[in-house]
């Protein structure tokens, strides 16, 4: 088997966390994935992560260790459309995140997590717009 | 020697702005911003009308699709494709976090 550092799975990563975290869980239950909910599943808040660029990070000649994964995790309201609802959501998913380098994972080190931005921004594909925040999110990570 | 007293200027970002060689050294980088902008958002690329629309304004790089908010963040039925972000990452722009401790 080659010896080449596999590059991590780190939407699962991160959503296992979530997941498993009681502040998001109360909130959410199990409801953080990559994907949106089926359709007409929208009555209770979710939580999706989406991988937008993975970048090589490491800085020396080791190849693919350390990674800069910059993920989106959109903060869905659920049906009852509050803004506050989302935005606790994503406060308590931020809050969740700054604690993720100090979390023991199975597979993964966090060394650092970085926000870039929070906007609100409703999904108007919605009727009507459902109130969203939008995490933009920097996880630094290497395999165990 | 007298000591020199240091006042900042606040209009010192605004005068440099104006200045014709950060202008010039400008649009270097937000062509290609542009450019790596276009690329990331080549992938989905369906009609090309919003590559069309990926333009260096002054000195800024913008894009005037109407939908653009909902290619860049995406919604419940579609993936963020975030061209902008992708395109700024792979134009070697990163954002640096690295704040001071608060006092």
């Amino acid at each position: 088997m080659s010896d080449a550092v596999q590059i991590l799975d780190a939407v699962a990563i991160v959503g296992d966390y979530l997941r498993e975290h009681p502040d998001v869980e109360s909130m959410v239950g199990g409801r953080v994935s990559h994907k949106s909910p089926s359709e007409g599943d929208f009555e209770e808040p979710w939580v999706r992560i989406t991988l937008l660029d993975p970048q090589n990070v490491t800085g020396n000649s080791r190849v693919e260790w350390l990674v800069s994964y910059y993920l989106q995790i959109d903060c869905y309201a659920g049906s009852e459309n509050r803004f506050a609802e989302a935005f606790d959501l994503a406060a308590a998913v931020r809050a969740a995140l700054i604690a993720l380098p100090d979390a023991d994972l199975e597979d993964a080190v966090v060394t650092d997590i970085g926000f870039a931005s929070m906007p609100s921004q409703p999904d108007a594909d919605l009727m009507p717009a459902r109130e969203r925040f939008i995490l933009d999110a920097e996880v630094f990570a290497h395999p165990r | 020697m007298a000591p020199v007293r240091y006042v900042p200027n606040p209009l010192f970002e605004e005068e440099v702005r104006e200045q014709p060689q950060h202008e010039k050294g400008m649009r270097t980088i937000t062509k290609g911003v542009a450019k790596a902008v276009r690329t990331a958002a080549r992938p989905f690329r369906n009609t090309g009308y919003y590559e069309r629309r990926v333009r260096v304004k002054a000195q800024s790089v913008v894009a005037s699709d109407f939908a653009w908010h909902w290619v860049e963040f995406g919604s419940v039925h579609n993936p963020p494709y975030a061209p902008f972000r992708r395109g700024l990452r792979a134009a070697g722009i990163r954002l640096v976090m690295d704040p001071k401790p608060p006092r």
